[in-house]
């Protein structure tokens, strides 16, 4: 299976270190990726490959009057993370279930929104909230690409890992949003794509309620808010 | 020109449920490039309906993989006081009873310049009236 969210990363890694050096992912995530037998010793390779490749996250937010060619890379790579979604959800469904694939497939899409919009203008903002957003977005690209990695190799751990993704991929969201950046999902993707993700995601939502369920939700969404007809006044 | 509709929460329950009219009337929407964006309070109404279904976190993860793909309009403080305006307005000509979360749905799409999509037009003509200039679709 295509891995484009890797390439991306590896295009971000090769704009900033010479070729000849040991690769920061295939050389030593990987390796240590696949002597890990549990959550937490993933975890801990994701952790420490985000403190060791902090640099990453930096050219990750290209300049663009620096980085003509990770521009080029990320232009031509980020429209195949869309094309990618429909056969890794596949994989992914198949390996973990429908509702952890949504979630990592959402954690994708994010990082897509994500790139294409840094890919035309890198977000501006103080250091502190740049400094944050690279660090979630390293984290989840980090995320995305073992999940890529993993869903062919070692099924049990990516279950867990689509939800740290999709964890990620909503802080990354709301990180964005108080600099004025929306990733909505699929926002920007064509209409019969979006229609598409959210008539599953519905389907997936009301399929998953018994008949009961359904009539206790609907009644809910049919009621409205209502404030008190009259604040109760202070007794004198 | 592509515009922006605010679905309330009675399109997006509909949606939510695959009802076909509204999946249609949505279908166009996006056909033809047009954006789309519901208020804090529909996001709200919506969770509110899926934490009462009594429903296990499988279930509720995927009521919020369904709300995810919306952007959601904050209610910020002069949407609460353009709906208190509403309110008044609305209250010397007829009822405002049951309509608090219908005037601060509304009150966020006049405020920002969104078009109205709901199920529920008699009660948001009456709110919209007061924007004249602003477009109400009944799907």
């Amino acid at each position: 299976m295509d891995e484009p969210t890797l390439r991306l990363v590896e295009a971000a890694v090769a704009s900033q270190a010479p070729a000849s050096a040991p690769h920061p992912l295939r050389d030593e995530l990987f390796p240590q990726l696949d002597r890990s037998r549990t959550l937490e010793d993933v975890e801990k390779v994701i952790h420490s490959a985000g403190q060791s490749l902090a640099w990453l996250g930096a050219a990750l937010l290209v300049d663009p009057e620096r980085e003509q060619l990770l521009r080029d890379a990320m232009a031509n790579i980020v429209p195949q993370m869309l094309t990618v979604q429909d056969e890794l959800e596949q994989t992914l469904r198949a390996a973990v279930g429908s509702v952890a694939a949504r979630k990592a497939i959402v954690a994708q899409e994010t990082l897509r929104r994500f790139f294409a919009i840094c890919a035309r203008e890198a977000p501006s903002a103080a250091k502190p909230s740049i400094d944050f957003i690279r660090s979630v977005a390293l984290r989840l690209a980090l995320i995305v690409v073992v999940i890529e990695h993993l869903v062919a190799r070692d099924h049990s751990l990516v279950a867990p890992l689509a939800d740290k993704a999709f964890e990620t991929s909503q802080t990354l969201r709301r990180a964005a949003q108080g600099l004025g950046i929306d990733l909505t999902p699929w926002a920007d993707a064509p209409a019969a794509t979006r229609l598409k993700r959210i008539m599953e995601a519905a389907r997936g939502f009301w399929g998953a309620l018994d008949d009961d369920q359904r009539r206790i939700v609907g009644e809910a969404w049919g009621e409205r808010v209502e404030l008190p007809p009259q604040w109760p006044l202070p007794s004198s | 020109m592509a515009a922006t509709v605010l679905l309330d929460t009675t399109v997006l329950s509909h949606l939510a449920r695959s009802e076909e009219a509204v999946t249609a009337a949505f279908s166009s929407w996006l056909s033809a490039g047009n954006g789309i964006v519901i208020s804090r309070v529909t996001a709200y109404e919506f969770r509110r309906g899926v934490y009462a279904g009594s429903i296990g976190p499988q279930e509720q993860q995927a009521g919020e993989l369904f709300l995810v793909n919306f952007a959601i309009i904050e209610v910020d403080a002069d949407t609460w006081d353009s709906a208190a305006e509403i309110w008044g307005t609305l209250a010397r000509t007829g009822k405002t009873r049951r309509m608090d979360a219908d005037i601060l749905i509304a009150a966020s799409a006049l405020r920002s310049g969104y078009e109205i999509a709901t199920r529920n037009r008699r009660d948001f003509e009456r709110i919209v009236n007061l924007r004249p200039q602003r477009v109400l679709h009944s799907w």
